[in-house]
């Protein structure tokens, strides 16, 4: 299938490029300043649309060719609207990029860190000897901060950590497809989750936390083993080419 | 045969670093235990009288002997040099903790293998394990000469040691 896609800044649908080309299908970026819709559409006939905006130049040739969307919300929620019919799906983690790898020698750590600081990440930090890699966008107080990463860092991070502590949906279903085990102290974030199928473990104790890692994780590895597996099972419906899918299925 | 050690500094102005750094490289020169140049890469003036030969770092791009960095611009410089048979880092401070930072340089310094690691004291060291996984084998504070010449000999033994093994 040929599918048209607006290159949008922040690389929003770079998810589904990637899981169109797996699939065999043949993605098209589409920078509209450059070429005008009518052009685009002519040159590609395309049976597809991924859009953010809709102008009135593409709803035309939406309507004139009869080609389906997809128009995209945010970087991990998507609308589809196939015909008449809508759909959405949220929280989709791009399976080609993170997946399970390789531990890295340098981010191989017991429980590592991507998310804002809060009380219980500090706790960690400052009262046990453990290994705790942190990388994020913004700076923690602590000496276990390394800085920025880019996504590639973040995923080697959440391969190489036994437990990741988050408090965002997405990045905690990114830590269950890199196979490692989120955690959170955000409770908002846990339930919302768990509406959508995925259970992230809630801790506010930092003694607890430390607990499951030592005792659940490190201590009893099959039990550490079973708790992926089951993580990894909450993941179907959740991956860029779960969606593809059920939008060719709808489309046929 | 007396070890050449030379101490590649940002500048031997004012700082603690500078104070302690000249002050241990005299009594190893005056103790006869090695001959001690130092390079700086900015122009200050001395905190102390400093007896013993000063130059730019360029002058240590063919520098024999043991070279130590005693920060995170003279270590990268450093790795560049092909003079020095032994390159050390004597972390000074954790310079690569100040906000806001990119993840990646600070640990590809550290974590190379042609750089062995000096930490002040042992809260740096585990600092420094923690975060790039590596094991800091030397930690005196100061620039301590005595512990210095015999991480230098633990340095030399590891050397021959790998080259017999090759």
């Amino acid at each position: 299938m040929k599918i048209l896609a607006q290159a949008i800044p922040g690389n929003t649908y770079a998810g589904f490029s990637r899981a169109a080309e797996a699939a065999g299908h043949s993605w098209v970026w589409w920078e509209e300043r450059h070429t005008p819709a009518f052009d685009a559409f002519d040159e590609i006939g395309p049976e597809l649309l991924f859009y953010m905006d809709m102008t009135r130049a593409m709803q035309k040739c939406v309507d004139v060719d009869g080609v389906a969307t997809v128009q995209g919300l945010m970087d991990d929620q998507f609308r589809f609207i196939v015909g008449d019919q809508g759909l959405q799906c949220n929280y989709l983690v791009d399976t080609h990029m993170f997946n399970k790898g390789e531990v890295h020698p340098a981010l191989f750590c017991d429980i590592g860190i991507a998310c804002a600081p809060n009380p219980l990440g500090l706790k960690l930090c400052n009262g046990f000897a453990i290994n705790i890699k942190i990388l994020y966008e913004q700076g923690w107080p602590t000496t276990q901060y390394l800085g920025a990463g880019s996504l590639s860092d973040k995923r080697d991070l959440y391969r190489s950590s036994n437990v990741v502590l988050v408090d965002d949906p997405l990045e905690a279903i990114r830590v269950i497809a890199c196979g490692s085990i989120p955690v959170t102290s955000n409770k908002d974030m846990s339930t919302t989750l768990l509406k959508h199928g995925v259970l992230v473990p809630y801790y506010d104790d930092a003694h607890e936390l430390y607990d499951f890692h030592d005792e659940i994780i490190l201590a009893n590895e099959h039990q550490g083993e079973r708790l992926r597996e089951d993580l990894q099972k909450t993941l179907k419906g959740h991956s860029y080419d779960d969606a593809l899918t059920v939008i060719m299925e709808n489309l046929q | 045969m007396k070890p050449t050690i030379n101490f590649l500094v940002d500048h031997i102005g004012a700082s603690h670093m500078a104070f302690y750094m000249i002050e241990q490289a005299h009594k190893l020169s005056e103790q006869g235990k090695a001959n001690v140049s130092i390079f700086y890469d900015q122009l200050h003036r001395p905190c102390r009288r400093v007896m013993l030969p000063t130059m730019l770092m360029v002058e240590a791009w063919a520098q024999p002997g043991v070279s130590i960095a005693t920060s995170m611009s003279t270590a990268a410089r450093l790795l560049s040099f092909p003079g020095p048979q032994h390159k050390l880092f004597y972390v000074w401070d954790m310079s690569w903790m100040n906000n806001p930072k990119p993840y990646g340089p600070a640990t590809q310094l550290f974590r190379n293998p042609k750089l062995s690691i000096i930490a002040r004291c042992q809260a740096h060291a585990m600092v420094l394990e923690n975060n790039f996984n590596i094991d800091v084998e030397h930690v005196f504070d100061n620039f301590d000469h005595t512990k210095l010449l015999e991480a230098i000999s633990h340095e030399q033994n590891r050397k021959t040691e790998e080259q017999a093994v090759a």
